[in-house]
């Protein structure tokens, strides 16, 4: 039944996007029309399209996985998120649009005069775009296995085939409309099932969700372990395993568990009675309910600087994603970009409740997660865990089309910011076909990395890409807009310094697992540590090259910061 | 409609031939759903004047003169005070997401106290978290862009002027049609 | 990728940082130029070699060298003799002296070539001056005015624009006073060490060579070489170099001559528009007057705001919502004049609204469409106008179903060989040929050549149409051409 309810809300998305794309196309066959035609993206229309492609895989579906494993200490990030929009509002929004530049490298060269800025630049953007891809594609994957077992390139088949189906068409027919309605989209899918389940947690008595102890199975619960997998027990509990434990074949029998470290074997069917501790996947902390529920409870080493470089990367890494900055250029002119840029937070909060909300249903409803590390599908799983029968499957449908649509609308805006960007820089060729060259390449990067990558949550993945961005395109937006001293040079210097450590950090953190002390955490969270450090390098490196200020940089300080049609004395 | 065969003809010498395809073009095509078009004759009260109803400036052009800028000229002392009054702003605001961002995380850290007060077993910054920061990120947003803007409408439009002043924000004010 | 920029950031911090270390450096090259042997740069006989390697080496080893590269595949391989290095070292030191000048005479070009002409040359100093306003926007794109009507006021005096080498403190004030008999005299002149009056016997100026650089007829400036002593091959070396950049100098001005000629052919085109059409809207208009007074204020109105349109915006860009709705007031009049016969369709993607596009790329079309394509048709006429995103450009058609034209003619048209890029780049635009009854092709001729001119051969026009069949004219406007601002 879930399937089934799965495949038609996929049917229902499709239709629903295919009409919001062609119905979005301005005609006009009498004079009044003309008008409407030629009227512009309104903000409120624009800002959900933005909010669409912001509100990715990892909004949707990990921020809910992160608070059900690590509690608290999560929360920032959504505050982050909303807060980075006020920053670009407050800094880039008017004055980006104001420069006519339609990508970041655009804007670079417009503003430096220097192709070779905007090759690094367009090399930054890439590697964002890169990052920002992975998320989706494992999000997709997930989804589809927890809802489906099939294997996890079956998502990932799905999101290439989406892209390319939108190459194909030659561009984006009315992808301003698609976004658009993919957001209230994702609301609905995300808002009415927690409705339906804060009900459902009330009529059963409102049990507390938080709890003295580790997470418990509520009841007898059968867990089915797909891939071999380590995890810690919180403490002894006897078992009925089918398949392989600690390295041994078990065919129903039932097996005492020791608190500590244990191997299960892929494939293996595990039966847990009621009231059992969970045991939880290696990688995830075993918290009891107030450390959990704390923040910086479980008093980690270097808590502080993790949270605050991650809530700086989120916050500057807001500011330079393209896929974003390309949609201000949709709007009429820098005041409508600016109107678009403060409704953004708007829609933003009304998302960003429900991800905590999830995140503590599922430590009541469906912990098992925290023993396969799947916590990603937290609120695909909790509709049928709370409402079996066919309310939970309606629901369930209705979350993956939600999810889908996440990982489409997000994959779509970076495949399209990615694969402009880079039809820009093979000029030579016909525009079309330059377009579908950068769709391949855009997609080609993150396909060969993603098998080789170790176990990544989703909203990992997506703060690496945003670290990418806060440590070489926000430096360069914000002292490109403010600031006339900025020089070719210390742009390069900048960007190099800044987005090559993010890189390599990145990479780093990719191909290795996760691991403790001063370097690993600076590793794993560069930006408290790289970002000043590039907006540093960009500084000084433009005031040791002070000879070489743009000629024009008055000018186009101005340019950026008069409202259009502004004539100048 | 016509099966005829079209040339494509680009500047640099390239001919190549093209066939239309047989569901005629679109133009043709799409005749019927067409709307009555407006006739000479002067049947059309409906719509007399559809360029100006989509404007919301009444009609202040009769009296104007031919060619009027939005505003007046700028000079580049005033574009460099805009510039850094609109810094200061985006400053200020910079500075709000800051303390916040970076308080509410230092509070926690370092006075634990706080963060283990609760009501009822549920601690009380939970809510705080979830429910009580995002309004500040819309309230200093709307801050942002109410400042932004009218730092801009006073420096085009100083004078008392408010016909012109009336124009500059006349993009299509929030809301979806 | 490239790393210019660091090596920028090297050069610049020793140039910014220490003069003092500047001094020394030279200190240390000459010191280390004293052995004759061991010189790495030709002391006495670069001229000469130059000279001779031009003369023989250079083509054989250019040409062998070619042959070789072409035929196996070989790059690189080094020359065989010291003549032939020397020809191919002197060759890449022109060839980098040229670029820069091609700009026209500015500071920043002056500073560049000096730079490279010193090293072509050897020489210990080199110096520009030039007899122009200041000007501080030759770099500035398109999207500035050209307020140049202040800067012709001021009154030319010679400055001195750059000073590449050494000695800059002690002799560069004198430069322009040297410069000043060749400025007026036209004619090349040595200034011999007790003329420059240098008091410092260790100073490496000590001879000065000044050429003029003449383009067509009047000195613009000159060439002033520096040198410890003076010889007749180093005269003849400044002569040849000042004829260079003079070269250089001759195609900037025909670059600009070339832009004034588009942008008096674009005032041309805005003035051209409208005879024939301002005759019939006031016809129309004029019709309506008794009839429908409502109706014929309505109408006036939308000439008035056409006509503003077409005559007002002195900027060359503008958005593509801008120029729909000048292309629906232009609609409504003709639809005044048709009525039912006159049918359109309009299918915008409202991403590319703001798109910056060519003052008047699209009106000239609509309106070519509909006079030529209503020519003898008697049913009804329509018009469709699509404009799609697609990806980092906006796919713009205009496609009605007229008479269509034939497309040999149109080729014609299109390619006149005046304003095609030539092999001295492009040529006119300004002087094709106007046919009697070619009409047709006209607005569409001027359109592609627009296109062409500011966004780059491959995103002219491509029209589809045959006799009887219709036309369709589709273009290609990226969303960001470097310059390209509706300002």
């Amino acid at each position: 039944m879930t399937a089934l309810a799965v495949a038609a809300a996929l049917i229902a998305l499709v239709a629903l996007l295919g009409t919001a794309g062609v119905r979005s196309r301005r005609s006009a066959r009498a004079a009044a029309d003309f008008q409407v035609a030629s009227r512009g993206v309104t903000p409120w229309w624009n800002a959900s399209a933005i909010s669409g492609e912001y509100i990715s895989a990892a909004a949707f579906l990990g921020s809910a996985g992160l608070v059900l494993a690590y509690g608290a200490d999560m929360l920032w990030l959504p505050i982050a998120g909303t807060a980075g929009y006020v920053l670009l509002l407050a800094f880039v929004t008017a004055p980006l649009r104001r420069s006519g530049a339609y990508s970041v490298p655009d804007f670079a060269e417009w503003r430096l005069g220097s192709r070779s800025v905007r090759r690094i630049v367009t090399g930054c953007v890439c590697f964002v775009g890169w990052f920002y891809l992975l998320p989706q594609f494992r999000g997709a994957g997930v989804t589809l296995r927890v809802l489906t077992g099939a294997p996890v390139w079956t998502g990932w088949a799905v999101v290439v085939a989406v892209a390319l189906l939108l190459a194909a068409s030659g561009g984006m027919r009315g992808i301003t409309a698609v976004q658009a309605v993919q957001f209230w989209l994702k609301l609905v899918a995300v808002a009415v099932p927690a409705m339906v389940l804060l009900t459902v947690w009330n009529l059963a008595g409102a049990p507390d969700p938080v709890g003295a102890t580790p997470p418990n199975f509520e009841r007898a619960t059968r867990v089915q372990v797909r891939t071999a997998a380590a995890v810690t027990v919180p403490a002894a509990v006897t078992v009925t395993v089918r398949g392989r434990v600690d390295g041994a074949v078990r065919d129903g029998e039932r097996v005492p568990l020791a608190p500590g470290r244990h191997t299960i074997g892929a494939g293996t069917d595990i039966r847990f009675p009621a009231g059992a501790p969970v045991p939880h996947a290696e990688r995830l902390p075993v918290q009891d309910g107030a450390t959990w529920a704390t923040p910086f409870g479980r008093a980690e080493e270097n808590g502080l600087f993790r949270t605050y470089s991650a809530l700086l990367g989120v916050l500057l890494g807001t500011m330079g994603l393209p896929h974003i900055l390309m949609r201000f250029y949709t709007s009429a002119d820098g005041a409508a970009a600016r109107r678009t840029a403060a409704l953004v937070p708007v829609l933003l909060a009304l998302f960003s409740v429900f991800p905590a909300l999830y995140g503590t249903l599922g430590r009541l409803y469906a912990p098992e997660l925290l023993m396969t590390g799947d916590t990603d599908a937290t609120l695909l799983m909790l509709p049928q865990r709370m409402l079996p029968g066919p309310g939970g499957a309606l629901l369930t449908g209705l979350v993956t089309a939600g999810a889908f649509a996440a990982f489409i609308s997000t994959s779509c805006g970076i495949v399209v910011a990615l694969a402009g960007t880079i039809s820009q820089s093979v000029r030579r060729r016909n525009g079309v076909t330059a377009f579908r060259l950068g769709v391949v390449l855009a997609l080609a990067a993150p396909l060969a990395v993603l098998p080789r990558i170790g176990p990544q949550g989703a909203v990992g993945l997506v703060t690496m890409a945003l670290c990418v961005s806060a440590c070489s395109l926000c430096p360069l937006l914000v002292l490109g807009i403010w600031w006339r001293g900025l020089t070719a040079a210390g742009a390069a210097a900048g960007l190099l310094a800044g987005g090559g450590f993010a890189v390599a950090a990145g990479l780093a953190r990719l191909f290795s697992g996760p691991s403790a002390g001063w370097p690993q955490d600076v590793l794993a969270q560069p930006a408290a540590v790289v970002a000043p450090a590039a907006f540093a390098v960009m500084i000084v490196v433009s005031l040791l090259t002070r000879r070489r200020v743009p000629r024009r940089a008055d000018r186009a300080l101005m340019k950026l910061h008069l409202p259009e049609g502004t004539p100048v004395r | 409609m016509n099966g005829e065969r079209r040339v494509a003809v680009t500047g640099t010498a390239t001919v190549r031939a093209r066939t239309i395809r047989d569901d005629a073009d679109p133009p043709s095509g799409t005749r019927p759903a067409e709307r009555p078009a407006a006739e000479p004759s002067g049947s059309d009260q409906p719509d007399p004047d559809p360029l100006h109803t989509g404007s919301p400036v009444p009609d202040p052009r009769q009296g104007e003169p031919p060619d009027t800028s939005r505003s007046m000229a700028v000079g580049a002392a005033a574009a460099t005070a805009l510039i850094r009054l609109q810094l200061g702003i985006a400053l200020r605001t910079c500075a709000i997401v800051i303390a916040v961002v970076a308080g509410l995380p230092a509070l926690l850290a370092l006075a634990p106290g706080v963060a283990h007060a609760g009501v009822r077993g549920v601690p009380l910054f939970w809510p705080v978290l979830v429910f009580g920061v995002q309004p500040v990120w819309i309230a200093v947003a709307l801050r942002q862009l109410r400042r932004a803007e009218r730092a801009e409408r006073e420096l085009t439009a100083p004078a008392p002027g408010r016909g012109t002043a009336a124009r500059t924000p006349r993009r299509e004010p929030v809301g979806r049609p | 990728m490239v790393l210019p920029s660091v090596v920028d950031v090297v050069a610049c911090a020793t140039a910014a940082g220490a003069a003092g270390a500047a001094a020394g450096a030279w200190a240390l090259r000459r010191w280390r130029g004293l052995p004759p042997g061991v010189a790495r740069r030709p002391p006495r006989g670069l001229p000469r070699g130059v000279a001779r390697g031009l003369a023989r080496g250079l083509p054989r080893g250019v040409a062998r060298g070619l042959a070789r590269g072409r035929s196996r595949g070989l790059p690189r391989r080094p020359p065989a003799d010291a003549a032939e290095q020397a020809a191919f070292a002197t060759l890449h030191l022109i060839t980098r002296a040229s670029p820069p000048l091609r700009a026209g005479l500015t500071e920043d070009s002056a500073r560049k070539a000096a730079r490279r002409l010193r090293s072509l040359l050897g020489a210990e100093a080199v110096a520009l001056v030039a007899v122009l306003p200041p000007s501080d926007d030759e770099l500035d794109d398109l999207d500035d005015d050209h307020p140049d009507d202040d800067h012709q006021r001021v009154p030319a005096a010679p400055r001195l624009l750059a000073w590449d080498g050494a000695a800059h403190d002690a002799h560069a004030a004198e430069a322009v006073r040297d410069a000043l008999p060749v400025l007026a005299s036209g004619r090349p002149r040595v200034i011999a060490p007790e003329l420059m009056g240098c008091r410092d016997p260790l100073c490496p100026v000590q001879v000065a060579m000044v050429a003029p650089l003449t383009v067509e007829g009047r000195v613009e400036g000159t060439l002033t070489v520096y040198w410890r002593s003076p010889s007749a091959a180093r005269v003849r070396a400044v002569g040849e170099a000042a004829r260079l950049v003079t070269g250089q100098l001759e195609l900037a001005g025909l670059d600009n001559a070339r832009i004034r000629l588009a942008e008096a052919e674009m005032r041309a085109l805005r003035a051209q528009i409208s005879p024939h059409f301002v005759y019939n809207s006031l016809t129309t208009i004029a019709s309506f007057v008794r009839t429908d007074p409502e109706r014929a204020r309505a109408l006036l109105l939308d000439f008035a705001d056409f006509a503003r349109y077409s005559f007002r915006n002195p900027r060359d860009f503008t958005t593509l919502a801008d120029e729909l709705r000048s292309i629906d007031r232009y609609l409504l009049l003709e639809r005044a004049r048709f009525g039912e016969r006159l049918q359109f369709r309009v299918d915008i993607a409202p991403e590319v609204l703001p798109v910056a596009v060519p003052f008047l790329a699209l009106q000239p079309l609509v309106e070519n469409a509909i006079r030529h394509g209503m020519q003898g048709a008697g049913g009804a006429f329509h018009i469709s106008i699509v404009a799609r995103d697609s990806g980092a450009e906006a796919a713009i058609s205009v496609e009605d179903d007229g008479v269509g034209m034939d497309p040999e003619r149109l080729q014609e048209i299109l390619s006149a060989p005046l304003g095609r890029p030539g092999p001295t780049g492009w040529g006119s635009v300004a002087t094709r040929a106007r046919r009697p009854g070619g009409d047709a092709g006209i607005g569409l001729a001027n359109v592609d050549e627009r296109l062409r001119q500011v966004y780059g051969d491959e995103y002219g026009l491509t029209v589809e149409t045959a006799l009887g069949a219709g036309t369709k004219v589709n273009l290609r406007v990226p969303k960001y051409r470097p310059g390209v601002f509706p300002d």
